[in-house]
């Protein structure tokens, strides 16, 4: 899984357990597992920094609709 | 004077009656305690007409739209109600009745009547099934929030969301909470949040506060506008004590505002623990793998073939030695057979070879034709014949031919010959 600007928070952490699952059956071998794990690194570094960093955005409903509307007048 | 009766119309009779009724002070404000009968709702007109009784007597009454929007229960047949109004005369039919401006059950207070009985139709119509319930979501990016911008409650939730998980985004919808419309507004904001489509699970509520503060939750358009959503709705109205049709027809009831946000998002401490145990558990797993993987490596590097190569070439040379030896010993013994099985051959030609006879002293006699010759018969006389002896050959002429008498029965051949 590539972290692109899109990846969310579930997306990343999901996968990442799919990794550690995957990693602790030791089923993979040896060259995968190497891929996984600097896949696994990327990723927990990633959940980590999103929970760190995050601050919450608050918006207004009518802002939004605004837009919603703006864009479907251009459309 | 006195003997002159005074003839009335009806008209004049009733308008006379009413304005008798109009004049009693008494009459202008009564409160009537009785069962209602005979209900009936006008949609067109909204006004109810009914009849309240009790064990002996009735009384016919009308409550017009104007008073009969602000009931907020649905007036039954066999309801004991408590009816505030004045009594007057419908001129047109003479009749007298009660005209109800208020009515409330009795002994249950109307809001409460109104909740059950709002409750109870949902409920018949499966709003508040546990089958319509849907998740909430584990991870939202994005909540609704329908609530007071004044009040606790959205400071509360606001505050919680932000601490617990800051990654989702927030979409508020400022409402009024309590008061006329108020239950529109909630319902519209449930719709517009809809259609806008942004939010993965929306929060809506309000803090603490009376029966009537909270009433705008228990009307059947917010019922329906939360059961509508096709977003999970976490209801939190009021207290814990505070039971409203929006949390029955909510996905979730939070107990307040406070615990819905706290339902709406994981925390953020919790997943940062995870992903810490996610990050040591794959660490683990990879140096397990590796520490395999020497451990493996290790082992091979220890068999006796990575120890000691050449004591193994060394055992492998003598395996393959020995077979060579035994290849070239049993090639041996096969050619010995051969040898052999050659010379007994070859005995038994020279045994059979007409060149072994002649080293007896023997010869042969050929004929001119150059074949061979087994008898006299064959020969004629003056044929030149070659007689081949061990050590050389001899040409000679047949002379006479002279035929051995006994041997000629044996030999019909060489009669038939002479004859």
């Amino acid at each position: 899984m590539r972290i692109s600007k899109n990846t969310t928070f579930e997306e990343a952490a999901r996968r990442l357990e799919e990794i550690v699952d995957a990693m602790e059956k030791g089923s993979e071998p040896l060259e995968k597992s190497l891929q996984l794990y600097e896949e696994g690194s990327a990723l927990a570094a990633f959940c980590y920094k999103k929970l760190s960093d995050a601050e919450q955005k608050i918006r207004q409903i009518t802002e939004l609709e605004k837009k919603e509307g703006g864009t479907d007048g251009e459309d | 004077m006195m003997d002159e009766p005074i003839v009335l119309t009806v008209t004049q009779l009733n308008t006379y009656l009413r304005s008798r009724f109009e004049e009693d002070e008494a009459l202008a404000n009564v409160f009537v305690a009785g069962e209602i009968s005979n209900f009936t709702d006008h949609y067109r007109s909204g006004h109810f007409y009914f009849s309240l009784k009790d064990e002996k007597c009735v009384v016919r009454a009308v409550m017009f739209a104007q008073y009969a929007r602000r009931v907020r229960f649905h007036p039954e047949d066999g309801m004991q109600v408590i009816v505030r109004g004045h009594v007057g005369v419908y001129e047109v039919s003479g009749q007298y009745q009660l005209y109800a401006e208020d009515m409330q059950p009795n002994g249950i207070g109307a809001l409460n009547l109104a909740f059950e009985q709002l409750k109870a139709k949902l409920a018949r119509e499966g709003l508040f099934a546990p089958e319509r319930k849907r998740p909430i979501p584990k991870f939202p990016r994005c909540i609704g929030v329908v609530t007071s911008p004044t009040g606790a409650a959205v400071h509360d939730i606001l505050t919680i969301l932000g601490r617990r998980f800051p990654l989702a985004e927030v979409v508020f919808c400022p409402v009024k909470v309590q008061g006329d419309g108020a239950a529109e507004e909630i319902a519209g904001a449930l719709a517009r949040m809809n259609r806008l489509g942004r939010a993965d699970v929306i929060i809506v509520g309000r803090g603490g506060g009376s029966l009537e503060d909270l009433w705008p939750f228990n009307e059947e358009v917010v019922g329906r506008a939360v059961a509508a959503s096709k977003i999970p709705v976490i209801s939190a109205v009021g207290h814990e004590t505070d039971f409203t049709i929006c949390d029955f027809a909510a996905d979730l009831r939070a107990p307040t505002p406070s615990a819905a946000a706290e339902l709406a998002v994981p925390d953020r401490r919790e997943l940062l623990g995870a992903v810490v145990g996610l990050r040591a558990r794959l660490d683990a797993a990879a140096s397990g793998t590796v520490e395999h993987a020497r451990e493996w490596l290790s082992a091979l590097a220890g068999s006796r073939m990575f120890r000691d190569p050449a004591e193994s070439v060394a055992i492998r040379r003598i395996s393959i030695d020995g077979k060579v030896e035994s290849l070239n010993a049993s090639m041996a013994r096969r050619c010995g057979d051969l040898r052999q099985a050659l010379a007994a051959c070859a005995g038994k030609l020279s045994a059979l070879s007409p060149l072994a006879v002649l080293s007896r002293g023997y010869a042969v006699l050929y004929g001119e034709s150059g074949e061979a010759v087994s008898g006299a018969a064959e020969v004629r006389e003056r044929e030149q014949v070659l007689v081949r002896m061990r050590d050389g050959d001899l040409r000679c002429t047949v002379n006479r031919k002279e035929m051995r008498k006994h041997k000629e029965r044996k030999a019909g051949a060489d009669q038939h010959e002479d004859q």
